[in-house]
């Protein structure tokens, strides 16, 4: 007996060969089989010769399983040879999908916004890059339309200022036709007595319009003819600007108007949506001198043309670079590190230097694996929804399997439902994407700002591109869980049944997953605290100035040609020309009705700052305290005035300050708190600290101390400033406050109009409420820190939607112990430990592991993320958003009834 | 198990040894159980060749699989006693495959007689 127990023993040892689903099929029979033979050949022919029959069929046992092994692996790995996995789905499963995402809410809502998120986000990156990567002129053949690039590899900028190359590649290149250029000039246009309105005008050469082949409307297209120097000035009208200053009479044909200075003829207009260089509405002839121009000399300008028949980009690019290379042999001081490439016309969004491998490996990456991380991201995070509804499923699944639905018809059922739920993310998603890309769009298109080529709305493609997201997301999702849920182990399942557990578990991938999630939700959380404070504080104390009360005007005179050449005139240029307009313009804005104060200076309060490093003088003998930041703006007088800032210390500042010397400087009282101790700053000088550390700055000498503006808030309270004198000419850029007891915006007509009236050149940018100059600087930060929170709470919430299922599974697969736990008399407690005990270690580790993190950033000098608060701060978070997970899984858990568990074990 | 049958019983040839002897030792419309198996594959030879329980329930769960046996539980009245055990029955399909196999064989012994191997059975 004792022979024939060990014999059995070890048979039953030697079928853990085979593979698990084997031996839960068939172990039990291979025993029997084994024990029959072995007890029949004992009583026949003798122990020794049962003993040689039992270790030929150990060995038997050892190589059939390894066989039987190596069988279903292959079998599992040929499915199209062997038909093992038939994907089978029919409509049922859809509306089976359906009935899953209304069945389970909670899932069908993290899951599906996740996946929204992520697919819509990869449509709209999709979309958006393939509009910068390929460009799709809506023109006649606008894939042959190329712009040629002109880059200093030394320095790697850009060089615009190629006229005299302009000139050679017209002459000389073959491979391209109608070669052009353009520049975009900003100008008054005056109409009659209508108010004048500042417009964007393509100065360009006459080939743009036979390049693009697009015809007038009515008149005429600008000719070569209009290009000679000399000629008439004339000028063709987009038909938004005919409609609206013209009301679309086609006697505007022959009219003249006034652009700045230039009183052009109108020639002709362009059909509707015609924008062509980029977003342009008026187009003058860009008049060129026949004697050329000196190698990079004129003015900037951007070069296009049209690929001839037989030429490709690269021909081309052949051909313009050994041109070039002539050029730096010809003219080595000026040409000796420019490098000229052929571009796609509009293809921008690009390194330097990488603009040929556009159609590569560079193009395709940022193409496609931002969007493949964020949905990876989103699919891990969902998975463990899926796959712990999955886990839930088990016995639906086990007997469907029993009877008779195979592997793959099961896989696809769970395939579909997936999918269903990436469908409607999809839809959801790309609608969101839509509404996003056209909000944005409509945006840069009502400050026009969006090329001619970019159509607001999605493309067809990028529908496309979506829904293969979907069926890889579904793909990811669904088959996966359904694989595993339908392995080897689906013979266990159905035992398993009775006893109302499931055997799905939670492995390494989903677990490693989940910390590294946590971990990171952990690092994210104290930035996100800190920018939204910031920006938030920020903004408080922005609102409390009352910068509604203000206009904000950026004054700009025309450069044209003759003004240029004066520019080498001393005392005839730019800043001599427009200080008498400024004089003359704030005399007459100062007597409009409801105009309390008119100021100037290089930036008004609110308005993006400038930051130098500078040093204070100390009493002899000690080191000059160094600033390494300190906020300077140059203000004309009565700048405080305006503002309703008193001297609080010295006095103001006057026209003499400017020119004295040393130079004489406010300060405000920030700067005494900050850098001399509350100290008065009176009679103290200053100096900024050069980036040559051998050249030195002169001393300034700070004559008085100002009231804080507030509105430079800094962590350390209001930024610490120097006021520097400064005259209407020879500050840059030049930036009009106008301080009225009306509305502001209602001015800047009138303004305009002065301007106008006083030179037609001199031009109001930017002219608007100071309020809303304040609130296009914060609505960005805003914008950011909104979305830093948001990537924050979508973290939290899918860290608690993980640990959520990692316990709706654990409870689903305890289910029987819990019960049998609980008659035998544990406390709620214990049971509640020692289900959840997984859950604290899970997020223990990932706050661990963020913390560390967050240490090591600190280490790395990253500010205010590891203090001590941080860190109490982000486990707290965590740590309750854990639990938080946990309360339906425990209400679950202890919701079972022991006599049920008992009943059903 | 889930049962596949394929529809070419070609489409399954060769057959291992394994499983075509247990094609052959089964009789037709009869179900037996895997002990009686592996005592029918050694009478059939004659006890020239056996077949040991490993190799046996392998061929077996791949025969199930194919479609070529179908199990069934043991009738309440088991008459070979012990425990409840499976019972395996050759299908149509199972009978098929063993003639196609059987063909194919006899074809290769017919090329062997032609050069002389082997002589004609008398």
């Amino acid at each position: 007996v004792i022979l024939h127990n060990i014999a059995v023993f070890v048979y039953a040892l030697t079928l853990r060969a085979f593979p698990p689903a084997h031996r839960a099929h068939y172990a039990e029979e291979m025993i029997d089989t084994f024990r029959w033979e072995f007890a029949t050949r004992i009583v026949r022919a003798g122990r020794w010769h049962a003993l040689r029959f039992a270790a030929v069929a150990w060995v038997d046992a050892v190589t059939a399983g390894a066989g039987e092994r190596r069988y279903r692996r292959n079998h599992r790995r040929k499915p199209e040879q062997r038909g093992a996995i038939r994907f089978g789905m029919s409509w049922l499963d859809v509306k089976l999908g359906l009935r899953m995402l209304v069945k389970y809410k909670g899932l069908s809502i993290a899951g599906g916004l996740a996946l929204a998120g992520a697919i819509g986000i990869g449509a709209a990156w999709y979309d958006v890059i393939g509009d910068q990567l390929h460009p799709r002129l809506p023109l006649p053949e606008g894939d042959r339309l190329v712009e040629i690039e002109m880059r200093n590899a030394a320095t790697r900028q850009g060089e615009w200022k190629i006229l005299h190359d302009f000139g050679n590649w017209r002459r000389d290149v073959r491979a391209i036709e109608e070669l052009g250029a353009y520049r975009t000039l900003e100008r008054n246009l005056i109409l009659g007595d209508a108010r004048p309105e500042e417009v964007g005008v393509a100065e360009i050469t006459a080939s743009a319009f036979r390049l693009t082949r697009v015809p007038p409307l009515i008149g005429r297209p600008l000719l070569d003819s209009d290009e000679q120097p000399g000629a008439p000035p004339v000028v063709v009208l987009g038909y938004s600007l005919w409609q609206r200053r013209f009301g679309g009479r086609s006697d505007a044909i022959g009219q003249a108007l006034q652009l700045g200075h230039s009183k052009p003829t109108v020639v002709g207009v362009m059909p509707q949506g015609f924008a062509f260089p980029v977003n342009h509405k008026l187009w003058v002839p860009l008049q060129l001198p026949a004697s050329g121009y000196a190698p990079l000399e004129g003015v900037a300008v951007q070069v296009f043309g049209r690929l001839a028949p037989w030429a490709s980009r690269q021909q081309a690019q052949a051909e313009i670079a050994a041109l070039t290379e002539r050029e730096a042999a010809a003219s080595p001081r000026t040409h000796q590190h420019l490098r000229a490439s052929v571009v796609a016309y509009g293809a921008v969004l690009v390194l330097p230097g990488q603009r040929d491998s556009l159609g590569g490996w560079f193009g395709l990456a940022t193409t496609h694996l931002p969007i493949l991380l964020v949905l990876i991201v989103a699919c891990v995070n969902v998975g463990t929804l899926v796959y712990a509804r999955t886990a839930t499923r088990e016995a639906e699944i086990a007997v469907r399997h029993a009877l008779g639905a195979s592997r793959g018809r099961i896989v696809g059922q769970l395939f579909v439902e997936a999918l269903v739920l990436a469908a409607i993310a999809t839809v959801a998603g790309l609608t969101a994407a839509d509404v996003g890309l056209r909000g944005v769009y409509a945006f840069l298109s009502g400050h026009d700002r969006l090329p001619f080529w970019i159509q607001p709305g999605l493309k067809f493609s990028t529908v496309i591109y979506a829904a293969l997201l979907a069926v890889a997301a579904a793909a990811l999702l669904g088959v996966l869980p359904a694989l595993k849920a339908t392995g080897s182990r689906v013979q266990g399942q159905l035992k398993n049944l009775g006893a109302g557990g499931s055997t799905l578990r939670f492995g390494g991938v989903w677990t490693t997953a989940m910390i590294a999630q946590v971990a990171l939700t952990v690092i994210c959380i104290p930035p996100a605290i800190a920018i939204s404070e910031e920006s938030l504080r920020d903004r408080v104390i922005r609102e409390r100035f009352p910068s509604e009360q203000y206009l904000a005007a950026s004054l700009e005179l025309d450069r044209d040609a003759a003004a240029l050449r004066d520019e080498k005139t001393p005392g005839s240029g730019y800043g001599a020309r427009l200080e008498p307009l400024y004089r003359e313009l704030e005399r007459r804005v100062a007597q409009e009705p409801g105009v309390v104060a008119v100021t100037f200076g290089d930036r008004l309060p609110g308005m993006s700052p400038s930051v130098r490093s500078a040093e204070v003088e100390t009493p002899a003998g000690a080191e000059p305290i160094r600033m390494r930041n300190l906020w300077t703006a140059r203000v004309g007088p009565g700048y405080f005035e305006a503002f309703e800032k008193p001297i609080v210390s010295g006095r103001g500042l006057n026209d003499g300050d400017r020119t004295a010397s040393p130079q004489r400087v406010l300060v405000n009282e920030a700067f005494a708190r900050r850098w001399l101790k509350g100290g008065n700053p009176v009679g103290r000088r200053v100096r900024y600290i050069a980036r040559d550390p051998a050249a030195k700055e002169p001393w300034l000498e700070i004559v008085g101390m100002v009231r804080d503006i507030g509105m430079t808030p800094t962590n350390f309270g209001e930024a610490p400033y120097v006021f520097t004198a400064a005259s209407p000419g020879s500050v840059n850029p030049l930036v009009m406050a106008v301080r009225t007891t009306g509305d502001p915006a209602t001015l800047v007509p009138r303004v305009r109009a002065i301007a106008a009236e006083l030179d037609a050149g001199l031009r109001l940018d930017t002219a608007q409420p100071l309020e809303d100059l304040v609130w296009r600087e914060d609505a960005p930060i805003l914008a950011i820190s909104g979305g830093v929170v948001a990537v924050v709470v979508l973290g939290l919430f899918l860290s608690a939607a993980g640990i959520f299922s990692l316990m709706s599974v654990s409870v689903a697969r305890r289910t029987r112990e819990i019960g049998l736990r609980a008659a035998l008399g544990a406390t709620r407690a214990r049971l509640l430990a020692g289900i959840f005990s997984r859950a604290i270690v899970l997020v223990g580790i990932g706050v661990a592991a963020g913390n560390a993190g967050l240490l090591g950033l600190g280490l790395a000098g990253v500010d205010r993320v590891a203090g001590t608060g941080a860190l109490i701060t982000t486990s707290t978070i965590m740590l309750l958003v854990g639990l938080l997970a946990c309360v339906e899984p425990a209400r679950r858990a202890l919701r079972i009834q022991p006599t049920d568990a008992l009943k059903e074990a | 198990m889930p049962t596949r049958q394929a529809k070419d019983p070609e489409a399954l040839l060769p057959l291992k040894q394994s499983i075509y002897r247990v094609l052959l030792a089964m009789p037709d419309g009869e179900a037996l159980h895997g002990y009686a198996i592996m005592q029918a594959v050694s009478e059939m030879t004659q006890g020239r060749e056996t077949i040991l329980p490993g190799t046996l329930y392998a061929a077996l769960a791949r025969m199930v699989d194919e479609g070529l046996v179908e199990a069934q539980e043991a009738p309440d009245n088991d008459p070979s006693g012990g425990p409840a055990r499976r019972y395996y029955r050759r299908t149509g399909f199972g009978r098929a495959v063993a003639r196609a196999e059987s063909e194919r064989l006899r074809a290769l012994l017919d090329i062997a007689v032609a050069q002389r191997i082997i002589g004609h059975k008398k």
